[in-house]
């Protein structure tokens, strides 16, 4: 026995609007190649720098810097697909990224938990890592798991067992490459293709994706960059993500950040292009400020820096994971993270990001409330109920009932309310108690997260499926071990 | 009245300008809507509790029932009545910088009104509200430039039947700011609202072209008007005070059960009122607002948080008719008290300002559905509103900020905190004043307590020049012969 998943809601991006002007993305692309060309970029990898001077990069073998001229990036640029598949257990859990729709995807990589039953702050867990899992699995707006906290108690294969915990708890895409010592990749690749079922399959309907993050300004991890030429190889999407800081690792203008972001990305996909062409990836370019009296990491700078990044994505021909995020930087569950959560949901049909949201975290991606996730569900489940579209049907002004109760009377005993007044989907947050006092909406939002990790178990994978994973996490035990 | 010596300065306005404002509804759609509350407004009418109403539409050819009070009104008298409705006109403040243009190119953030419950800055303690409340809330207002016209949040209720004057008088005496003055009254103690606005504008002319304050009306759902207020309207319309009629259909009790029915009830309501002041005062500037709410299907409760983007409907529905339209979005909502869900409530409906374009909108500073004042929560839902403006206002791009150069001498794996660049820029942005705050010891401070101490020191140091004292004295006068007038009709 288990439970019905149920499907997965995209939002549309009808209501999708433009900041920069095609013109000014062009403008900013220019920047991106210059850099490229004129500054380059740091790439600790043998194999990474014998690729690029295979294709006529300019490379430095002692500085280990790269200086890609412009026709060459966008020679690569251009085998990128503009459109993929990241795959689900199932057809209906599949996630196409072609810039129609946007997924909402939890947040990560947090590392404290506030414990469900002890309400004390703790470590997080590989076991954390599957409750969040099963129960992101029933809530139809998240299409897109991102374990949301590290399992810290596995060391040095923690980011395996991330991958582990979320195949084996939901029947949703999960994020599961991260960067590992490159002897641990080809293990995440197996485990992939283990649920995929062949590598054919692994291609076409990829069960998990990757992310890489790039180091500003203008540099790249070595491990990673390794990592993300055994994905591509095996076709597992992938996404640079850029943090550059304005003040410190970027320049302190949101323009500069952004080219500086846009480069670094940018030229780890222009690798994975060169290498396989073809091979899906994804643009990602998150900017943050330091402030200026403390140094301090402020996420919300209020420029609309998550919309620019989307919209250079997308100038470059790729889906962009970024755009409207619900992302906390407040450490509690208060005002401030009410604030994040109600406006960062409204500009996730605007921004119209492929992958956004970023559900379940406050204090900066690091601390994990359980029951965030229930607050931050029911308000992107707002903005979609009014922003998904309406659809108009004359005979809903239903002038023949309200004429027929005319002026002063009142809709209570028509047929026509029986029929409607149960249409609507009332806030799950707005409850009273026994006595009719309004509840706490965090109140609720436990119990309901508690319910759900209670009675909410979907399908496990096939025995035989279970069992190989469990081989292939041992294997990569031993080898990360010696 | 206390004299000052020396006042404070208040800052120029910002209206909320965006190049984002989006459609949900089309041309066609649109006009189907307007032809139901054509059918409406022909086929079943709108109970109109006044002679004077009556005598205006049986005048101008509409179907008039003098023993119900119902007016049934032929579309093409409706179409031209409307006609003569202005797309836009101008909101007075009491200089010229405070006039808000109401022509679609900009919204206008308003304070929310009108509550009867405030948590007392200083005994932190639940009252009921007071003209003194008001008042201060007027005077903190008047320091927030993003807030352009002010609606007293709270009933001035120490005064009883002379409240609506007295939340007036609080606000003309207290900001520099566009009030919304004018509320139903009984008929008699209308002229007296016209003359304090004729006190402040200086003359009839002066208050015809920027009038002080404006109006506003509620009509009964389903499909009716109230006496006093449809009079007062009329009174107001006459002096050239604008006027929003304000419709607050309840879908499954006082509306349909479907939004668009809804919306047809409200708006055959609001345009019912605006045709009859067009008829009886052809040009007088009118404004158009429905808010609609869901019945709780199992307790008959108050939903206002109903699953469909009526407001962005509404505010294209206000267009349709050219008119201006007060709604669209707002960031007050229904928690009882600052917390996650007042701030996500905030934050959500900030967002859709921009979006839907609304003439005035916003309506800040109140919690639980509109009925509670937490002074602090005006400074809560003011930040909630910059950062939105920030973020949504557009995006001036230069291109020599992407600072290639500065990259350049930096270069990969290094940092910029010593670059003469980083030193120019790094204070350009504006971070708000009540996050990341800290104590003595260097603990965050609860943005709350920061947004209460913000309050508190606007409240003592923001003193907004006063009116001239003949037009205080005047007003005073005035207040004295309605409390007279008040006394004389209870």
């Amino acid at each position: 026995m288990y439970s019905e998943t149920p499907d997965i809601i995209p939002f549309p991006t009808s209501f999708k609007s433009e900041l920069l002007t095609q013109a000014e993305l062009e403008t900013l692309k220019g920047g991106t190649l210059r850099l490229l060309d004129e500054v380059g970029v740091h790439f600790p990898s043998r194999k990474a720098l014998e690729i690029f001077a295979d294709h006529g990069a300019k490379v430095d073998m002692d500085t280990e810097i790269v200086r890609i001229p412009p026709d060459l990036v966008e020679e690569a640029m251009s085998t990128a697909p503009r459109s993929f598949v990241l795959g689900g257990r199932e057809e209906r859990f599949d996630l196409l990224l072609d810039g129609s729709h946007s997924y909402l995807a939890t947040d990560g990589t947090g590392v404290h938990v506030i414990d469900l039953e002890t309400r004390e702050m703790r470590d997080s867990r590989k076991e954390d890592v599957a409750m969040m899992a099963r129960v992101c699995d029933a809530l139809p707006l998240i299409s897109f798991y991102w374990p949301l906290v590290s399992a810290q108690d596995y060391g040095r294969t923690a980011p395996l067992h991330q991958c582990h915990a979320g195949l084996t708890n939901t029947l949703k895409h999960v994020r599961g490459g991260m960067t590992v010592p490159p002897q641990l990749a080809p293990y995440v690749v197996e485990m992939a293709m283990a649920v995929a079922g062949s590598a054919e399959a692994l291609r076409q309907r990829p069960p998990i994706c990757a992310n890489f993050c790039t180091i500003a300004p203008l540099a790249q991890d070595g491990h990673s960059i390794e990592n993300a030429l055994t994905y591509a190889e095996a076709g597992i999407p992938m996404s640079f993500m850029a943090m550059p800081t304005m003040g410190s690792t970027a320049p302190a203008t949101p323009l500069g950040a952004l080219v500086v972001g846009d480069a670094e990305v940018v030229s780890g996909m222009v690798l994975v292009q060169l290498a396989y062409p073809g091979a899906p990836v994804f643009h990602s370019n998150y900017i943050s400020l330091m402030h200026p009296r403390t140094g301090a990491y402020v996420a919300e700078v209020p420029i609309p820096l998550g919309w620019m990044a989307v919209q250079m994505a997308h100038a470059w021909g790729v889906p962009s994971l970024g755009g409207g995020s619900v992302s906390v930087d407040a450490t509690e569950i208060g005002w401030s993270a009410g604030l994040d959560t109600g406006a960062g949901a409204m500009m996730v049909p605007f921004y119209a990001g492929e992958i956004c949201g970023y559900l379940g975290l406050t204090g900066s991606s690091m601390i994990l409330y359980p029951e965030h996730v229930i607050l931050q569900h029911e308000m992107c489940q707002s903005a979609y109920d009014l922003l998904h579209g309406f659809e108009f049907d004359a005979a809903d002004m239903a002038l023949d009932v309200t004429a027929k109760v005319g002026p002063r009377g009142h809709f209570l005993a028509q047929k026509h309310t029986r029929k409607h007044i149960r249409d609507f989907r009332l806030p799950l947050l707005e409850q009273e108690d026994p006595d009719g006092n309004p509840r706490d909406a965090r109140e609720v939002a436990l119990e309901e997260f508690k319910r759900l990790n209670e009675t909410h178990h979907p399908e496990p994978l096939p025995d035989e499926v279970s069992v190989e994973l469990d081989r292939i996490l041992a294997a990569a035990e031993r080898v990360a071990g010696g | 009245m206390k004299e000052v010596d020396t006042y404070s300065v208040t800052p120029d306005i910002i209206p909320f300008t965006s190049p984002f404002k989006s459609e949900l509804l089309t041309q066609a759609e649109l006009d189907a809507l307007k032809r139901g509350t054509l059918r409406l407004l022909d086929e079943v009418g709108v109970h109109f509790p006044s002679r004077v109403a009556l005598e205006i539409f049986a005048n101008h050819g509409a179907r008039v029932d003098l023993d119900s009070e119902i007016v049934r009104i032929p579309p093409d008298l409706v179409e031209r009545a409307m006609s003569t409705a202005p797309r836009s006109f101008v909101l007075g403040g009491r200089e010229e910088r405070f006039d808000l243009v109401l022509d679609g190119s900009c919204s206008y953030l308003c304070t929310d009104g009108t509550g009867v419950h405030v948590v007392d800055p200083e005994t932190r303690e639940q009252r009921p509200s007071r003209k003194e409340d008001v008042a201060r809330m007027a005077r903190v207002c008047d320091a927030l430039p993003l807030i352009g016209f002010f609606w007293p949040p709270v009933s001035a209720q120490d005064y009883g039947r002379t409240a609506p004057l007295h939340q007036c008088h609080a606000g003309l005496t207290n900001t520099l700011k566009h009030v919304r003055g004018g509320m139903t009254v009984p008929p008699q103690l209308a002229p007296y609202v016209v003359e304090m606005a004729m006190a402040v504008a200086g003359s009839a002319e002066a208050l015809r072209q920027r009038p002080p304050i404006c109006a506003n009306i509620c009509t009964i759902a389903p499909l009716a008007q109230d006496g006093h207020g449809i009079e007062t309207a009329l009174v107001y319309a006459e002096a050239g005070i604008p006027t929003s009629f304000m419709a607050m259909p309840t879908m499954g009790s006082t509306a349909p059960a479907t939004p668009l029915g809804a919306l047809a009830v409200g708006d055959a309501e609001v345009v019912s009122g605006m045709v009859l002041l067009q008829l009886a005062y052809p040009g007088a500037p009118v404004f158009h607002s429905i808010l609609v709410s869901l019945m709780e299907p199992h307790t008959g409760g108050y939903v206002s948080m109903v699953p469909v983007f009526w407001s962005m409907m509404a505010a294209q529905l206000a267009h349709a008719w050219n008119v201006p339209s007060l709604g669209g979005a707002r960031v007050s909502g229904d928690a009882l008290d600052v917390s996650w869900q007042s701030g996500s409530e905030g934050g959500f409906g900030s967002a859709l300002i921009p979006l839907c374009g609304s003439e005035v909108t916003g309506l800040l500073g109140l919690l639980g559905s509109a009925m509670i004042l937490y002074p602090e929560q005006m400074i809560l839902d003011y930040e909630i509103c910059k950062f939105a403006y920030d973020v949504l206002h557009g995006f001036e791009f230069d291109e020599a900020d992407m600072a290639l150069d500065v990259i350049k001498d930096v270069g990969p794996r290094s940092h910029f905190l010593t670059q003469k660049h980083t030193r120019k820029h790094i204070r350009d942005f504006r971070l708000s004043p009540l996050l990341r705050q800290k104590d003595s010891d260097g603990n965050l401070r609860d943005p709350r307590e920061v947004a209460l101490e913000e309050f508190k020191r606007l409240d003592e140091a923001h003193h907004p020049q006063p009116l001239p004292r003949e037009a205080l004295a005047e007003l005073d006068r005035i207040l004295a012969a309605a409390e007279r007038e008040a006394e004389r009709i209870s």
